[in-house]
């Protein structure tokens, strides 16, 4: 999957999950930029992006993520 | 822009760098200082041995004693703790507001002990049986450190006639010596029901319970019974200064003491009451108790010893024919226990205390009525403790009454300021402490022809623990000797001089230093023409101490 | 050993201080470090030594194991197998006592229970082990390669006792070779006397005030007195923990070492998610990290991971139940704020939601208090007043009276006061130099005043330190 295309996808589950159609996401997104992104609407959102990707995310990569792009990265290679 | 920039910063640096300069000599000023200063090794403030520096072997080094010895010793003995502690006191103090019109310390448990329903009748206890055993057991369980300083009190029935001297004087650990001991179980007490500080007066709220009244009583009878019926035994029991000082506003917070002293009076069979609680109510405008101390002031004992006079039918001395004597300054026991409120500080007592001018003599003893030797009843100290100085001290006091009543007086510490104002009613006093006295008082009263028996406690030791001591004293099994028969074994030397400046020193230097002066062989007590020349010198004593330094 | 102990501060600390600074070879400072830590560690007990070395060889060599065989069966089965190891031993310790009790109780026998010691800072350099080595499953983090730096890692006495649970990664680099900078001893040395401040002039004077209150006389105590004594609990924990945490950051600064805050000013927050953001931070992020995303039934799931959280912060400080109540009480309050949602949470007036988390809060310190859930009971009848003691008097005025300038200190400095004061400092060139003497002045002088008060302290362990 292209990044571009990863991106699409993302923004729409961040969309649907925090329910708002104003987020645009970048690498450099992190969970500050986001209201509602704590550490319990995390488990929401790595479900959705496990679902929308049909991946497996480790405990490790949920809970070691640091910003947007690095999820990207796990995305582009695996979905 | 650079140019500018670089001045901006050296500066900003220059504070970070002095601050760590400032910093550090100040933290290693006081580290030279805990490294290289004198290290105390007794507390004046506290009354306690402080930490000894601990003994070093592989053993102790790998279970960690050594270690933790090591520090115990370093935190405890800091150079200059008592003067520290004084501006810790101070610097605490600021740490919110002491009004005039009270504040409490400690806290204040409301009393259910009133409904107390007394069991037996006090009398019915079997006299003998009972007590050989049981205050043994009980000595054992008292709270920390107030166990009966003797270690063997034997097994054997207390009738049981013994012939062998005992060999060796029972020997007080060095740790329990140095304790003002009359201190601790008050201190105890004190904290737990709360100090109010009121109008410059600390006031401890009193808690004392009916069920140990029972007991005290009880205790009382059997004395009365061991002592065949043949001498009065008075019981005196002194409420603290809080039945005279307490605002009502306050009342919620102790129990009425009046009420407690009522019912032993009205308890006690063979024992007679002396009523001291009226006595002081009538007087409760003058000085009758220090502002700044747990105990009464000698004004209070002087009227609940004319009290007593009266009651026993002995002469009596108004204070017209004693000398006065005043220790200004005095900040008392209560500054600790309240952990130091300032207003006690700030507004000491005086010690207004008067001296027999009849001819008499005092003897100090040991806790095993051993080591006897002639000084003064008043100490050279500027605090209580100029009364006897330590209750470890058991005193034998006689005059130049001829009226054949002779008087032991079995007391807390309330009892060292009465003792000197019946100098001019009995022939003979003893005054034994009964939390460290190791004799049998029996014994010794039956040894010395008394007549009269009184106990003199304040009434919170009264109904909390004191019956256990009375219990205890009277189960010694009469195996001591008492100073007429004991054969001379050491050289008769002179009580050096007392220690002028510091009275902690006092119960630790003068056992071992102050050797026996042994009267031989003649007369109830210790012949004065035999001893030695030292008597003038510290009769002279306490005026010396008068202008004395600041508590 | 404690911080707040003129041993520590005047004999041990600048011992380590002379030896470490006498050279710049790192691996000889690394040395004076660990000897200072063990013996520190060791010191009036030293049989746990044993352990420590035993957790830190262990982990050493799993992690070397775990990294080697990464992805592969072997490399699960040693972090089980480490995992497992940690936790055990954390249990077996922290409840052995109880159960030992429990069972003495059940068939008469007498083990004395009481006489079973939880190991010092157990649980703190148990989590340490724990971070390490899932970091190392993870790949955050690559297995150190020295033992001693490891040991390091685990042992360093600024951490040892009572945290903050510092990660692996974030020391990595400093275990190699760190230097402190002039401004690094000059923030640590600020750091060290406020935290002494915090714990000596105010956490170590509210405990007694509280104590008063709370202690034998609960029963007696009046409404308003029941209410300031848990204030007063509420704020001496904060002081203790916080001033500690001051202290071992302070004192890491020394050395070089650079340790995340674990405190961020908590009674500011607005609501108690907020809280656990500012409160205990390394041990709140531990949970996050290692906890919450756990897969239960194959993916992590948001309440049940809640939950989990909220019962092992409790569980974590100790074995009686009010701590699992206070873990869930707090489970709770998290779990209503989400359902609620942030965005209607924030319409809430602000007054309002000060209000309501305070409230939440000083009860929920209430709950930690009271391991006895009789006297716990007592404790909530005692505030709304059931006891009968009335809604005030002298006794409740009293301890307000007598400790009114130390309450108001204590609630000040629960705003970020002194970061804004530093702030309007850096702002304005003239205050600058004011602002530089004062510091300077204020440090030499609480330094002396917590110094002379340590005299009249015998013994304040710090609270944390128990588990």
């Amino acid at each position: 999957m292209t990044r571009t295309a990863v991106y699409e996808k993302l923004n729409k589950v961040f969309r649907d999950v925090f329910d708002d159609d104003s987020i645009t996401v970048n690498d450099a997104t992190t969970a500050n930029d986001i209201e509602d992104w704590d550490s319990l609407e995390h488990i929401n959102l790595m479900t959705s992006v496990q679902k929308a990707f049909k991946v497996k995310l480790t405990m490790g990569e949920i809970s070691g993520l640091k910003n947007v792009g690095e999820l990207v990265d796990i995305l582009e290679k695996r979905a | 822009m650079a140019d500018e920039m670089t001045p901006k910063k050296k500066r900003r640096f220059a504070f970070g760098r002095v601050n760590v300069l400032v910093t550090g000599l100040a933290a290693a000023f006081i580290a030279l200082f805990l490294l290289i200063a004198k290290r105390p090794e007794i507390s004046e403030l506290e009354k306690r041995r402080l930490a000894a520096f601990p003994e070093f072997s592989v053993k102790t080094l790998f279970n960690g004693e050594f270690a933790s010895g090591l520090h115990e010793w370093y935190v405890d003995t800091v150079p200059n703790r008592d003067g520290l502690q004084l501006i810790g006191a101070d610097i605490l103090a600021l740490r919110g507001f002491h009004p005039e019109e009270g504040v409490i310390h400690g806290y204040v448990p409301r009393s259910e002990e009133t409904q107390y329903v007394p069991s037996t009748d006090p009398v019915t206890d079997p006299p003998e049986t009972e007590p050989v055993t049981e205050p043994e057991t009980e000595a054992e369980t008292l709270p920390e450190g107030e166990t009966a300083p003797v270690t063997e009190p034997s097994s054997e029935p207390v009738t049981e006639p013994v012939t062998e001297p005992v060999t060796e004087p029972v020997i007080i650990p060095e740790t329990e010596e140095i304790i003002d001991r009359d201190k601790l179980p008050d201190e105890d007490e004190g904290l737990q029901n709360g100090i109010l500080v009121y109008k410059k007066r600390a006031i401890n709220f009193y808690g004392g319970s009916l069920y140990y009244a029972d007991r005290y009583v009880n205790a009382l009878e059997r004395f009365y019974n061991d002592l065949g019926g043949k001498v009065n035994v008075w019981s005196m029991t002194a409420p603290t200064g809080v039945s005279y000082y307490l605002p009502d506003k306050y009342a919620g917070y102790t129990q009425n003491q009046k009420e407690h002293v009522d019912y032993i009076a009205g308890k006690l069979n063979h024992a007679k009451n002396v009523d001291v609680y009226g006595a002081l109510d009538r007087h409760k405008n003058e000085d009758i108790y220090f502002r700044t101390d747990h105990h009464w002031a000698p004004l209070g004992a002087y009227y609940a010893a004319q009290e007593f006079a009266k009651t026993a039918g002995v002469p009596f001395a108004p204070l017209s024919q004693m000398q006065e004597c005043v220790i200004p300054n005095y900040v008392g026991s209560m500054y600790m226990y309240t952990n130091y409120d300032p207003t006690l500080k700030k507004y000491p007592d005086d010690i207004v205390y008067h001296k027999p001018k009849n001819n008499y003599e005092c003897w100090f003893y040991d806790t095993n009525i051993q080591n006897g030797y002639q000084t003064s009843y008043f100490r050279n100290d500027n605090t209580y403790c100029v009364f006897i100085g330590t209750d470890l001290t058991m005193v034998h006091l006689k005059t130049d009454v001829k009226n054949g009543r002779k008087l032991m007086i079995i007391k807390d510490s309330y009892g060292n300021a009465l003792a000197p104002y019946l100098v001019n009613s009995f022939e003979e006093i003893w005054v034994v402490d009964m939390r460290y006295l190791n004799v049998n008082p029996v014994k010794i009263m039956k040894e010395y022809g008394t007549t009269d028996l009184l106990f003199c406690t304040n009434l919170f030791s009264c109904c909390s623990d004191v019956e256990q001591y009375i219990d205890y004293i009277r189960s010694i099994p009469y195996t001591l000797n008492l100073p007429e028969t004991e054969p001379v074994t050491e050289p008769v030397t002179e009580p050096v001089t007392e220690p002028v400046t510091e009275p902690i020193t006092e119960p630790i230097t003068e056992p071992v230093t102050e050797s026996v002066t042994e009267p031989v062989t003649e007369g109830p007590g210790p012949d004065p023409d035999e001893t030695d020349p030292g008597e003038d010198e510290t009769s002279g004593d306490a005026e010396e101490t008068e202008g004395g330094e600041e508590a | 050993m404690i911080f707040s102990d003129l041993f520590f501060l005047y004999l041990f600390l600048p011992l380590c201080l002379i030896c470490y600074y006498v050279t710049k070879n790192p691996r000889f400072r690394n040395a004076v470090l660990i000897v200072f830590s063990l013996i520190f560690y060791a010191f009036g007990e030293p049989k746990w030594i044993l352990l420590l070395l035993f957790i830190s060889v262990n982990d050493f060599f799993l992690a070397k194991g775990i990294a080697k065989y990464r992805g592969k069966t072997a490399g699960k089965v040693l972090l089980g197998a480490g995992l497992i190891f940690d936790i055990v031993l954390l249990l077996f310790f922290k409840f052995s006592g109880p159960i030992l009790g429990f069972t003495d109780k059940l068939f008469g026998a007498s083990t004395d229970a009481s006489n079973f010691l939880l190991p010092v800072g157990l649980s703190f350099f148990l989590f340490k082990s724990i971070s390490y080595l899932l970091d190392v499953t993870w790949e955050k983090v690559e297995p150190e390669k020295n033992y001693f730096r490891y040991l390091l890692y685990i042992s360093l006495f600024t951490q040892v006792v009572a945290g903050p649970i510092v990660r692996y990664a974030d020391v990595e680099t400093e275990l190699l070779d760190r230097s402190a900078t002039s401004e690094d001893l000059n923030q640590g040395v600020n750091r060290i006397v406020a935290g002494l401040a915090k714990k000596v002039i105010i956490a170590d004077n509210l405990l007694p005030a509280a104590d008063d209150l709370l202690g034998e006389a609960l029963p007696d105590t009046a409404v308003v007195g029941v209410w300031l004594g848990v204030l007063f609990y509420t704020l001496y924990v904060f002081y203790d923990f916080a001033g500690y945490s001051d202290m071992a950051i302070g004192i890491s600064r020394l050395f070089g070492f650079h340790i995340k805050e674990n405190f961020n000013y908590p009674f500011v927050c607005r609501t108690i998610a907020e809280f656990w953001q500012r409160w205990h931070i390394s041990l709140g992020s531990f949970f996050r990290d290692y906890l919450l995303y756990v897969p239960i039934f194959g993916e992590p799931r948001k309440y049940a991971g809640l939950f989990l959280v909220w019962f092992s912060t409790g569980l974590w400080h100790g074995s009686h139940w009010n701590y699992i109540i206070w873990g869930l009480y707090f489970g709770v309050f998290i779990l209503i704020e989400t359902l609620i949602g942030k965005k209607k949470l924030k319409k809430v007036p602000t007054w309002i939601m000060h209000i309501y988390t305070k409230l939440v809060l000083i009860l929920g310190f209430g709950i930690f208090r009271f391991e006895k859930l009789s006297d716990l009971g007592l404790f909530f009848k005692g505030l709304v007043g059931l006891n009968g003691n009335g809604f005030i008097d002298e006794f409740a005025k009293s301890a307000f009276i007598q400790n009114a300038v130390l309450l108001a200190l204590g609630i000040l400095f629960c705003f970020p006061i002194v970061p804004k004061l530093q702030e309007k400092c850096m702002e304005n060139e003239k205050l600058r130099p004011v602002c530089g003497t004062l510091t300077i002045v204020l440090n030499a002088v609480l330094l002396i005043a917590c110094s002379i008060l340590l005299v009249n302290a015998s013994s304040h362990p710090f609270l944390y330190a128990n588990y």
